[in-house]
């Protein structure tokens, strides 16, 4: 019990962190990112410094989640957002979301490290395009990723059962399939299905 | 598959470990925007999103923004723009304005390669760490200097390829042959699939043979050039095609086809 309330204090600090002061306000947030992208696509260095002061440490933190190791992370983060630099021209405000657009880069990169680091090939791992402009496949503007969300993602992760919390990690923060985890844990590969299904209908329903 | 039975794999499908037939299913059905799973991944991507964002905190070392914020002066797009402005603007017509680019493009180049040379003084005094960058200048500036002889020789051919007027997603650029070499300049390639590399093939007329014309990787916004410092016999080629490859290249084709290029039509 002391250990899932610690998961939660730990996560909600997280979250403050990674939302900072225009938590909640998911409009102003998005209008300000809109900004700041157009600046850094026009050469702003200050634009984009001002953007890694807003998400250093969401980056930096989730590249060592997912490595483990400060030099990795490192090296990852500052990839993120030279690519920032280098792709801003392409971000659509209409559709892009900024902080997810860095979630799912820095996840990207962290992962392709971690595999190549544990020579795991498997043509399982395809990760999400990372145009900063997600037209095409995705219809509808993306759903408000507000600091209460993430806290009740946190919450339900950290009351999951133990074995249903490990795969969702696996899955999320090591890319690992469902019968890459049902090897590794050893476990049938219907068991790790049904977990994950239960585990994520639970996740999904905290964000709404 | 419908809908309702790809609605459990939305989640994996955006973390990117989604196995067997709905992987595809879903790709399938958000190409041709089907609103269902166009929401339902939607939702996906904002949970992946909060389960980024719940990771424990630890703070980047002080460092890093300085780090980063050299790099980004070091990469700003100097040399990209500069090949942008002059080659992707102009019409090229084979007239006094081909003079005049051609003037330009050295003119540019000269001053591109002695800035080159300027930061390769700096660099050479500096500590080891600096080795490998200086490496990477090195050859980019014999690169430079080779394409530089090639665009400007007489005898030069130029093939164009791509739309030309807004740009898309299709590589677009030249390519000018010439019989001691050839040099290409493109924008929007793709960047290639994970651990491959792209490889450049000469088409021969003669034996209707493909002929491995090296590697070469586009940058983070697309761009990309490749210099072949060999003989070739230019009117012996029909076409110039880029496959895919393992890195380093190999001598018959093994990936997929990405452009071919008619070798018809020279304007100079
Ligand atoms: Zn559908």
């Amino acid at each position: 019990m002391t250990g899932v309330l610690l998961v939660f204090i730990v996560v909600a600090f997280a979250v403050a962190q990674a939302y900072g002061s225009s938590a909640g306000d998911s409009q102003a947030r998005r209008e300000l990112d809109r900004k700041e992208v157009a600046a850094i696509a026009d050469g702003d260095q200050a634009a984009l410094g001002r953007v890694y002061d807003r998400f250093h440490r969401l980056v930096f933190s989730l590249a060592m989640r997912v490595l483990g190791d400060r030099s990795a992370a490192e090296e990852v983060s500052q990839d993120v957002f030279l690519r920032l630099w280098h792709r801003a021209g392409d971000f659509d405000a209409s559709r892009g979301d900024l902080m997810g657009w860095l979630v799912t880069v820095t996840r990207n990169r962290a992962i392709d490290t971690l595999r190549s680091r544990q020579h795991r090939e498997s043509s399982a791992w395809t990760p999400m395009p990372e145009s900063l402009d997600t037209a095409g496949w995705l219809a509808t503007a993306p759903a408000a990723t507000g600091i209460e969300a993430a806290e009740r993602v946190g919450k339900m992760m950290a009351s999951l059962a133990e074995q249903q919390r490990k795969i969702i990690e696996l899955s999320y923060y090591a890319g690992y399939s469902q019968s890459e985890i049902a090897e590794l844990l050893n476990l049938p590969l219907g068991t790790v299905k049904t977990w994950t299904r239960s585990a994520l209908a639970a996740l999904r329903d905290a964000c709404r | 598959m419908n809908c309702e039975s790809l609605r459990d794999s939305y989640e994996l499908f955006v973390f990117g470990t989604l196995e067997g037939p709905e992987r595809e299913e879903i790709a399938a059905h958000l190409q041709r925007a089907c609103p269902e799973c166009s929401a339902g991944v939607n939702r996906a991507r904002v949970l992946a999103t909060n389960l980024g964002s719940i990771a424990p905190p630890v703070d980047a070392p002080g460092h890093l923004r300085a780090h980063i914020m050299r790099a980004v002066v070091q990469a700003t797009p100097r040399m990209h723009s500069f090949w942008e402005s002059i080659f992707w603007r102009m019409a090229f017509p084979v007239s006094a304005a081909a003079a005049l680019t051609l003037l330009l493009v050295v003119f540019g180049l000269g001053r591109e390669i002695g800035s080159l040379n300027l930061e390769l003084k700096t660099l050479q005094k500096s500590a080891a760490d600096s080795r490998k960058r200086e490496q990477v200048l090195v050859s980019r500036a014999n690169a430079y200097r080779a394409a530089l002889a090639l665009m400007s020789a007489r005898e030069s051919r130029e093939v164009r390829f791509g739309p030309g007027l807004k740009p898309n997603k299709q590589p677009d650029g030249r390519v000018y042959l010439n019989p001691k070499g050839l040099v290409m300049i493109a924008s929007n390639f793709p960047a290639p699939p994970k651990g491959r590399t792209y490889e450049l093939w000469l088409l021969r007329k003669s034996t209707k043979g493909a002929e491995p014309a090296g590697v070469f990787d586009p940058d983070a916004s697309g761009g990309a050039m490749h210099v072949l410092a060999r003989n070739i016999n230019v009117n012996d080629i029909a076409a110039l095609a880029v496959s895919d490859e393992p890195p380093g290249g190999v001598q018959e084709r093994t990936g997929a086809i990405v452009m071919v290029v008619p070798v018809t039509g020279m304007t100079r």
